[in-house]
């Protein structure tokens, strides 16, 4: 019987507490959710996706309930960079988890802009949203193109010193390659996946429910999705892997550091119940100590066959 | 720091064709209420989001709320029987300021009229008119006539009341007798109509809007709206710095 769990996580250069992190877009810059957990319990934040400039997003509707899960459509609504840095920021950095800054151009240049903008701040490290699925420029178009990704990956490297992740998207043919890309472009981490492409229609109305049409698909229904692209991926590339798409409980991280990734991030669950990763971080102690595991780090890939 | 609360329902009655009042528990950390404010409720366990009702009522150990079956989420949560547990947050959003002005209108339409209730209940030594408008079948008006001698209510049918829209009865009100304040909830399209009365009559509104929500804090944007600022137009949200928005300010359907 072990005690003592060492929770902490090495993602080759940015070292985590913990390796329970929210993702992107579902924990605003952390202030409404610090109003019910500890932020410092988290292993990091990965705040909502910056632009150079302010973006209004698409029109509402902007959610669709399906089941279980959830399409959305927000269209990168943020209130850019520059009003990030010196609003939002200084909150984040008050606490003990790591930030990351998760960035979103139109072109390559828009993508170096940012990182280099975000260069000499207190962010620990960017996360480029090559993936999004809600804007018409940009977005996922670079995520399917494994070109693309080494190029975009390689420039923003070049114009950095920050740890860089590359979030994958899964609206591709095969996310081997594009992990790949991503990792020979200089990428530190990849974390995957982001929302899955769907659409949802209101029967009455003969329209769809979403402003836009389409949308981004995320929640437990993505989940078997994301732990095959995670398990696939970890076996095309020999860097670390953020893993998420799903996540709601302590058994679906469990299943992600199994097929391969190294932290997770829980993303749609917080709207459910905004104490879901301090209980999910809880349940993974108990889960190791349990299993006779002295760290986090020895669970990481241990999926038998 | 808050919490999720567990909240067990004491009565749930159909109040009018699929209307429902449901009365949960105050448990202790549902807090300080203010009138306006909204429950996320996990409505089944089945469904992964949660929906956002408004309270229509608050006492010292119980809360109640009404809820029209228009959805998925509210025919589950209209089905939950007397005794079920809720898995509820809040209170959240911000309510209806309500030490404006001494003669006050509150408007409600159909479900809109539910929230309107708790706020009444603190316009105590007030000048208070209260009218509400439904398509056929009134509800809640003997609840609201608890606290307020003036209830008028319209229909569109004609059934109860004045046949035709509530709009008219507010501005016959403020045409004979004038206001300091109006508070509103309903549909977009008679809340658009009272912002544009009240402009009409120079007299304040807030005005209490409803938009799809996911996170309910705040965290999400997916109930943003837009209202006038200074330097333009500013996006808000519905659930953190609404749903009760200044007439004068908030842009509605736009």
């Amino acid at each position: 019987m072990v005690n003592k769990i060492d929770m902490s996580v090495d993602l080759n250069g940015l070292v985590l507490n913990n390796p329970v992190t929210v993702a992107s877009g579902t924990f605003g810059f952390g202030r409404e959710y610090g109003e019910y957990i500890d932020l410092n319990k988290i292993g990091a934040i990965a705040v909502k996706g910056l632009t150079l400039e302010e973006r209004q997003g698409n029109p509402t509707p902007r959610v669709v309930e399906t089941p279980m899960g959830m399409l959305n459509s927000v269209g990168l609504q943020n209130p850019g960079v520059d009003y990030f840095i010196k609003e939002e920021l200084p909150y984040l950095s008050s606490y003990d988890t790591k930030i990351i800054a998760n960035i979103n151009g139109n072109t390559i240049y828009e993508y170096c802009k940012l990182a280099e903008k975000l260069s000499n701040t207190a962010v620990d490290a960017l996360e480029l949203n090559i993936s999004c699925p809600n804007v018409k420029e940009g977005g996922v178009a670079f995520g399917r193109d494994p070109d693309m990704v080494y190029k975009v990956t390689k420039k923003v490297k070049e114009n950095t010193d920050k740890y860089l992740i590359v979030k994958l998207s899964p609206n591709v043919a095969d996310i081997k390659e594009i992990g790949a890309s991503a990792e020979s472009g200089g990428a530190n981490c990849l974390s995957l996946i982001n929302t899955l492409i769907g659409m949802g229609i209101d029967i009455e109305k003969q329209k769809p429910i979403l402003a836009r049409g389409i949308g981004g698909l995320s929640g437990p229904a993505v989940k078997p999705v994301a732990v095959r692209m995670v398990y696939e991926v970890s076996k095309a590339v020999n860097i670390p892997i953020i893993g998420m798409g799903g996540i709601m409980n302590y058994q679906d991280a469990v299943e992600f550091f199994l097929a391969g990734a190294w932290t997770v991030a829980v993303g749609t669950a917080n709207f459910v119940n905004p104490m879901v990763s301090i209980e999910i971080l809880e349940g993974i102690e108990e889960y190791l100590k349990r299993k006779g595991y002295s760290s986090i780090k020895a669970l990481v890939g241990q999926l038998k066959f | 720091m808050k919490n999720r609360c567990y909240c067990k329902i004491l009565d749930n009655i159909e109040i009018a064709p699929s209307i429902h009042k449901i009365e949960m528990e105050r448990v202790d950390g549902l807090g300080n209420i203010k009138p306006g404010q909204f429950l996320h409720i996990k409505c089944s366990d089945a469904l992964l989001l949660r929906r956002p009702i408004s309270i229509s009522y608050a006492e010292k150990d119980k809360v109640g709320i009404v809820v029209r079956k228009a959805g998925e989420g509210t025919v589950s949560l209209c089905n939950r029987k007397k005794g079920e547990i809720l898995d509820v947050l809040g209170p959240l959003g911000n309510g209806f300021t309500v030490n404006d002005g001494k003669r006050v209108i509150v408007i409600g339409g159909g479900i809109g009229t539910a929230p309107l209730l708790e706020l009444v209940k603190n316009l105590e030594e007030k000048d208070v008119t209260v009218l509400v408008g439904y398509k056929d079948m009134p509800y809640l008006v003997d609840d609201f006539k608890k606290y307020v001698k003036v209830v008028d209510v319209a229909t569109e049918d004609g059934s109860v009341g004045y046949k035709g829209y509530v709009t008219d009865l507010l501005k016959a009100k403020l045409e004979n007798d004038g206001a300091d304040i109006i508070y509103s909830c309903g549909p977009e399209v008679m809340l658009k109509k009272v912002q544009k009365i009240a402009k009409e009559y120079k007299v304040k509104v807030q005005l209490s809007i409803e938009e799809r929500m996911a996170c309910g804090v705040g965290a999400c944007l997916v109930c943003t709206c837009k209202v006038k600022s200074e330097d333009g137009v500013k996006q808000v949200r519905t659930c953190k710095d609404g749903p009760v928005f200044w007439g004068d300010e908030v842009m509605l359907g736009e």
